[in-house]
C-alpha cells in the first residue's frame, strides 16, 4: 500500500470536496454542451422567417447560465465547442466561421457586462448578447463580401437579436431560480462530509 | 428587469436606427468601388473554390427572347453598357464582374468548383432558382425587382454566403455609376 505525501496542513475533507465540485462542474458543462447542440439542431429545422439569420438562439439561454454559474472561461470553451461540433455534426462547415464570429463577440460582451456592470440582470445581458452575436456575423459577411451596404441588414438582425436575447435572458432567469447550481449566491457553504 | 437593463435597451435603440439609415444611404447611393476580376481569374478550369476561383457560366435553359446566356466577364471601368431596364451585378468573394443587362427571360448557372447557383433573370426581377449550398437561404430570399427592393431587408441583393456569391439588381443609373467606379 503506497501513501502519497500530503502538503502540510492539507485537509482531506476540503480536497475531496473540491474534487467533487470539479467533477460536478465538468458533468454540468457536458450536459449544457449537449443541450446546446440539440437546441441548435432543432432551431435549424424551424425557419422563423425568410430573412436569413433570424433565429431564436436558445443556446444563448444556456450560455447565460454557464456565464453565471460556471464562469467566463468555461463559457468560452463551451461556445467554441458548440460551434465546432454543430458545424461538423450537422454538415454545415461554413457556419463555423460565422458562428465563431458571432459567438466570440457575444460572449466577450456578456462577460464584460457581468464582470463590469453591477445591477444588470440576465435579461439585459441577454439583450446585449443577442445584439452582438448577430452584429458579429454580419460584420464578417461584410468583410467577406466587401459590402458596407449590409449595415441596414445588420441593424434589422441586431434588433431581432436583442428581442430574442430578452427572451432567452428571461428564460435563464427562470431556470436559475429553479436550479441553484447556476446561481452562485445560493451556493451551499462549507464542504460536504 | 432592472434599471440598467433599460439602459442597455436605450443604447441599442439609439444605435440601430443610425446603422439602418447609414446602410440605406450606402445602398441607394453609389455602389462600393468595384474590384475588377483579374485576367487569370476567368479560367473555367480553375478547380478549388477555396482559391476564390472565378465562376464559369453554363446556361441551363434556352432563353425565351433568343438572347445568348449572359457571360461573366471582367469588369472594365467606364465601359459602355448596352441599354436595358435593369442590370445584374455579380460579385463572387471580392471579385466584381461587369453588369449584365436584363432584357429578356433567361436562366443560367454560375459554377465555381463544386459550388453551383442557378439564377433566373427577367425584366420583372431576379431570383435564385437553385443552389447546392448548405443552408439554401439564397433560394428563400425570393425575387428582387426594382419595385420591391425598397421593402426588402437585403434591399437589392440576393446573397449566397456559403458560396460567397452576391447578386445585385441595379437600375440603369446605378449601373452607370458602378461602371464609372463612383
Amino acid at each position: 500500500m503506497s501513501f502519497k505525501p500530503k502538503a502540510p496542513g492539507a485537509d482531506p475533507l476540503m480536497e475531496r470536496s473540491r474534487a467533487r465540485e470539479n467533477n460536478k462542474r465538468i458533468a454540468l458543462s457536458a450536459i449544457l454542451l449537449a443541450l446546446m447542440l440539440v437546441l441548435g439542431f432543432v432551431e435549424s429545422l424551424v425557419s422563423l422567417s425568410a430573412v436569413p439569420g433570424i433565429k431564436v438562439g436558445l443556446s444563448n439561454c444556456l450560455l447565460l447560465l454557464t456565464l453565471y454559474g460556471l464562469g467566463i472561461r468555461r463559457s468560452f470553451e463551451l461556445m467554441v465547442l458548440k460551434v465546432l461540433l454543430s458545424g461538423i455534426l450537422f454538415g454545415n462547415p461554413i457556419s463555423i466561421q460565422y458562428g465563431l464570429a458571432g459567438g466570440l463577440l457575444s460572449v466577450s460582451v456578456m462577460s464584460l457586462l457581468i464582470r463590469g456592470v453591477k445591477g444588470l440582470s440576465p435579461v439585459g445581458v441577454g439583450i446585449a448578447g443577442g445584439v452582438t452575436h448577430n452584429m458579429g456575423q454580419v460584420l464578417l459577411a461584410m468583410l467577406v463580401l466587401g459590402t458596407p451596404g449590409l449595415l441596414s441588414y445588420m441593424a434589422i438582425l441586431m434588433a431581432v437579436g436583442g428581442a430574442m436575447g430578452a427572451l432567452t435572458g428571461s428564460l435563464s432567469l427562470i431556470i436559475r431560480r429553479a436550479l441553484p447550481e447556476f446561481d452562485p449566491q445560493s451556493a451551499k457553504p462549507g464542504p460536504h462530509p | 428587469m432592472k434599471k440598467k437593463d433599460w439602459l442597455v435597451i436605450a443604447i441599442v435603440a439609439l444605435i440601430l436606427p443610425a446603422l439602418y439609415f447609414a446602410g440605406r444611404g450606402l445602398n441607394t447611393g453609389k455602389p462600393a468601388s468595384p474590384k475588377p476580376a483579374s485576367a487569370d481569374a476567368l479560367n473555367p478550369e480553375s478547380a478549388s473554390p477555396a482559391d476564390n476561383a472565378s465562376p464559369a457560366v453554363l446556361p441551363v435553359s434556352s432563353p425565351v427572347a433568343g438572347l445568348e446566356a449572359p457571360a461573366l466577364r471582367p469588369f472594365v471601368k467606364n465601359e459602355a453598357l448596352p441599354e436595358a431596364g435593369s442590370y445584374l451585378r455579380v460579385k463572387q468573394g471580392r471579385t466584381d464582374y461587369a453588369p449584365i443587362p436584363i432584357s429578356g427571360q433567361t436562366t443560367f448557372l454560375i459554377r465555381c468548383g463544386e459550388w453551383e447557383n442557378r439564377v433566373s433573370l427577367s425584366p420583372e426581377g431576379i431570383f435564385m432558382q437553385h443552389s447546392n449550398c448548405s443552408n439554401q437561404s439564397c433560394v428563400k430570399q425570393g425575387t428582387v425587382s426594382l419595385k420591391n427592393r425598397e421593402g426588402r431587408v437585403l434591399y437589392n441583393r440576393i446573397i449566397c454566403l456559403p458560396h460567397e456569391l452576391m447578386l445585385e439588381l441595379l437600375s440603369p443609373d446605378e449601373a452607370q455609376s458602378y461602371v464609372r467606379g463612383q
